[in-house]
């Protein structure tokens, strides 16, 4: 029985050590909202927050994360206050399938704790692990600064009108 | 998109009431195709309005990304008047007296723009009708606004809920008037997806999240060569994993041209069930399989590379079309220009991996397929297991991407077979490796086009050869007929004026199956085409904007069009180039370091577009700044939605242009993973993407989801020949020093 902290819930995982953490959330906790794209590190849509860290959960061992803290993407909005990543990506309607997102929003907010205002090189080299087959990268980026914005406190940007 | 039969003629309007009281609108289209005794004697539902006034609208296309949850669900409620920001959508599952609920094509809103706004304007009539029998009034003294019926000069109003009951008791109106476009409220302008709280908050669950109580796992070990088959294997080490409850064969589909069956073809293997995914796939791991080599064994891209080679030196085996006389003109031509272009098969990589949940009790098939058709679901599950359609039925979640591979019936109909096996449902999940290695490619493609120009430097004459392993030949076998008609698209029936022209085709005969890879045929037409008009103006010294302007004229017609919107305009093929060039700032200098390409969609799905690429490089890696793209596609729905395509097809054809390659050796495909069949990244995506559409009120509204994606390699190597003097006819693009 494994012992660690999901979304500020204590849980036990009753599974093998090397199950990857993703199958364990998505199959013994039932939280789907974490996504499988490649099993192998190179999409993204996996990703988690191990101890504030992103993670890809498909590669790592959830015997490996006994005792830490995860937060996936139904943490993401803590005490049900919107991250905001999340209020940015929907403003600017960034999703398209969606399937990439909950994977790069656990980037997107790792990125926004740690730079106040990343630049378009910056953003490219946190975010360039996670792939968007829809192609959603232009409004990606937009979505980044504008959480970046919020996260400093700034005035929303003034959406040109459509 | 493959044809789909029958016309959507008029059909009939019922109300039907609820089981919590409220009201629920349909509408029958009646289907041009043989009678279907699955038929269900109650209409298509699309409206259900609950006592509390809460609206909900079906969407009777299924949602990958491109919107359709949304743009169609504001047909209806535009016409409804209902209260947008409360309206909730489903996606229903399949329902044959339903609007069509294939999707492809980019034939959505084209197909629904009537009917659902019909559907609408029928209910807001008759609720309308309801409170005007209530409160004694004309019909004229009332309207419909935001949910409720409102008299007009007082603040006497009723809502849509209360007045449900008496509405679904009124005769539904025959031809509902729809609004003058000019009182759109929701139609034109942009409004957020229905989807995008649930997706920012992780609550969408797509295919792969479906969970029925009970569910098992399942993963599907498959011959990696195509048209192996099975042999023997061993199930004890799998079956010692904790978790793994069976193992047992899956027979693969016998050759067929009949639909049905051609449509989910599936290769076979042996299925590993168990308690959860991990299970299933070390199960998988520990098995121990021999596989019989099948009749593609030997098949590699460096044979197709040769054989399309050496069949394009031959006259093809089908003409496609002629006009004139071109052999005899570049027969006797002084110069003749001449270009090869190849392309390699292409995998849709779906970011959510082919995958379907089912459910045998013993008497119904419940499938949960995140498919794109699910009608062809159905009865390729229903025909493989020798169900009555009836007996099957298609829940339809959300898809985490589609671009046509979810088109075909294959992952349905292997769920379905390993859920008649058990009593529990079962998902069975394809691993990336199985999902890059047994695709519906876009097929390699090699095209020669030689071509003797006038005194002025314009085409004379032009010889077209193609050959390919056909989409359809995949269906309807080789000796399907004019296979060549479809793969030439864009190309045989170029809109540029060429007075003596040919288009012929060979098919290239292969093991690997292909399938509908977005935007279809002109990926790879236009790609060939568009680079070799650059090609022919820079021989003619002639700026590429002015010579295709020069050119721009009615096409050949190869079939007789569907309607108005499926002839060629050429003004609006014009009009696109014009504005794409002139936001693109095409007559000014680029900026220094920089060139710009420029290229048309063909007339793909009755949209037009037009697109200049902005590129640099730094070393032999490319960088694209800035892509300007024009787009006709008649009316928009969902501006910013609309927007949102555009850039996701011109990702995707960036990702194309500059990436992705399946390669084939000893008959298995040699990309297993993302590291292998790259995409696109965020580090490539351009700087800027900016898309102008050109409004046309007067004109049906055509397809948006596709036409973007073509233009976009044959720009990128127009620019490129720019900066390096490289012309660059072989996707994807790699520079020499």
């Amino acid at each position: 029985m494994i012992e660690l902290t999901v979304n500020e819930a204590r849980v036990q995982v009753d599974a093998p050590e090397e199950m990857p953490l993703l199958w364990a959330l998505r199959d013994v906790l039932g939280l789907t909202g974490t996504k499988f794209g490649c099993g192998v590190a190179q999409c993204g849509a996996c990703t988690v927050h191990v101890d504030g860290q992103p993670r890809r959960s498909c590669i790592v061992p959830v015997g490996s994360v006994a005792g830490a803290r995860v937060t996936t993407i139904e943490g993401l909005a803590a005490g049900g206050v919107d991250h905001p990543v999340q209020i940015a990506w929907a403003r600017l309607n960034v999703p398209q399938c969606g399937y990439c997102h909950a994977g790069q929003l656990m980037s997107a907010a790792a990125l926004v704790a740690e730079l106040a205002q990343p630049s378009d090189a910056q953003i490219d080299a946190a975010m360039a692990g996670h792939l968007c087959r829809c192609g959603t990268y232009v409004r990606i980026r937009a979505a980044v600064h504008e959480a970046a914005r919020l996260v400093r406190g700034a005035a929303p940007v003034e959406r040109k009108s459509r | 998109m493959r044809p789909r039969s029958g016309l959507h003629r008029r059909g009939f309007l019922q109300t039907m009431a609820c089981a919590s009281g409220g009201l629920a609108i349909a509408m029958w289209l009646p289907r041009a195709r043989a009678a279907d005794p699955a038929r269900p004697r109650a209409p298509g539902l699309y409206i259900r309005i609950d006592p509390d006034n809460r609206v909900t609208l079906m969407s009777p296309k299924t949602e990958m990304g491109q919107g359709v949850r949304t743009s169609l669900a504001m047909l209806i409620a535009e016409e409804l008047e209902a209260d947008w920001s409360q309206v909730r959508v489903e996606t229903p599952a399949y329902d044959p007296a339903l609007l069509d609920q294939g999707t492809g094509g980019s034939t959505s809103v084209w197909m629904a723009f009537e009917p659902l706004r019909q559907v609408g304007a029928a209910m807001r009539m008759m609720l309308i009708a309801a409170a005007a029998a209530r409160w004694k009034l004309p019909v004229g003294k009332l309207r419909a606004e935001n949910g409720y019926v409102i008299e007009i000069g007082s603040a006497r109003r009723a809502s849509f809920g209360e007045l449900a009951g008496d509405a679904a008791r009124l005769p539904v109106p025959a031809r509902p008037q729809l609004k003058p476009r000019s009182q759109w409220k929701l139609l034109g302008k942009s409004q957020a997806s229905k989807d995008v709280a649930d997706i920012v908050h992780g609550r969408v669950r797509y295919g792969i999240d479906q969970r029925p109580p009970g569910m098992l796992f399942a993963s599907i070990e498959r011959p990696r060569e195509f048209g192996a088959t099975l042999d023997s294997f061993d199930a004890a080490a799998a079956l010692a994993v904790p978790g793994v409850k069976r193992v047992f064969a899956i027979e693969p589909s016998a050759p067929s041209t009949e639909i049905a069956l051609a449509m989910g073809q599936i290769t076979g293997g042996v299925a590993v069930v168990a308690s959860n995914t991990w299970a299933a796939l070390e199960g998988r791991r520990r098995l121990t399989v021999r596989w019989k080599a099948g009749p593609h064994a030997g098949e590699s891209t460096v044979a197709y590379a040769r054989d399309m080679a050496s069949a394009l030196d031959r006259p093809g085996a089908e003409l496609v079309h002629r006009t004139g006389d071109p052999e005899s003109l570049l027969a006797k031509a002084t110069s003749v220009l001449r270009a090869d272009y190849e392309v390699p098969f292409l995998a849709h990589a779906t970011l959510e991996p082919m995958n379907c949940t089912a459910h045998w009790d013993g008497a119904r098939m419940t499938l949960w397929s995140p498919t794109q058709d699910p009608d062809t679901a159905r009865l390729a599950v229903a025909t493989r297991l020798g169900l009555r359609l009836d007996q099957v039925v298609v829940q339809i979640p959300l898809l985490g991407g589609g671009f046509g591979r979810r088109l075909n019936a294959d992952f349905s109909v292997e769920a379905a077979l390993v859920a008649r096996q058990l009593t529990a449902p079962v998902q069975v999940m394809w691993t990336r490796e199985d999902d890059l290695g047994h695709d519906f490619y876009r097929p390699c493609a090699r095209h020669r086009l030689e071509a003797c120009l006038d005194e002025r430097g314009f085409p004379r004459a032009v010889r077209h050869r193609l050959c390919d392993p056909a989409i359809h030949a995949t269906y309807e076998g080789a000796a399907a007929k004019q296979l060549g008609r479809g793969e030439s698209n864009g190309i045989a029936n170029a809109f540029y004026r060429v007075p003596h022209r040919v288009s012929e085709y060979s098919l290239l005969a292969c093991g690997v199956p292909r399938g509908w890879w977005r935007a279809v045929h002109t990926t790879h037409t236009a790609f060939a085409l568009e680079s070799f008009v650059d090609e022919l103006a820079v021989t003619a010294r002639v700026d590429p904007l002015a010579y295709r302007m020069a050119l721009i004229d009615a096409p050949p017609v190869l079939s007789p069009p569907s309607g108005p919107a499926a002839v060629f305009a050429p003004q609006r093929m014009k009009d696109c180039l014009a504005l794409a060039a002139d936001r693109a700032g095409w007559t000014t200098p680029a900026p220094a370091g920089r060139a710009r390409g420029i290229a048309c969609s063909g007339f793909d799905h009755m949209s037009y577009a037009a697109m200049v690429v902005e590129a640099s490089l730094a070393g032999r890696r490319v960088i694209v700044h800035r892509v300007v793209c024009a787009f006709d596609c008649g009316t928009v729905i969902n501006p910013d939605g609309a927007r949102a395509q555009v850039e996701g097809a011109i990702i995707q054809g960036l990702s194309a242009a500059l990436h992705e390659r399946i390669t084939i050796e000893r008959g298995r495909v040699v990309e297993t993973n993302f590291h292998r069949y790259t995409l696109l990244r965020i580090d490539q995506a351009p700087a800027a993407i900016e898309v102008h559409f050109i409004a046309r009120p007067e004109v049906a509204v055509t397809g948006l989801g596709e036409p973007a994606l073509p233009p976009v390699a044959p720009a990128l190597g127009n620019a490129l020949f720019r900066l390096t003097g490289q012309r660059l006819r072989t996707l994807p693009f790699k520079l020499t020093a």
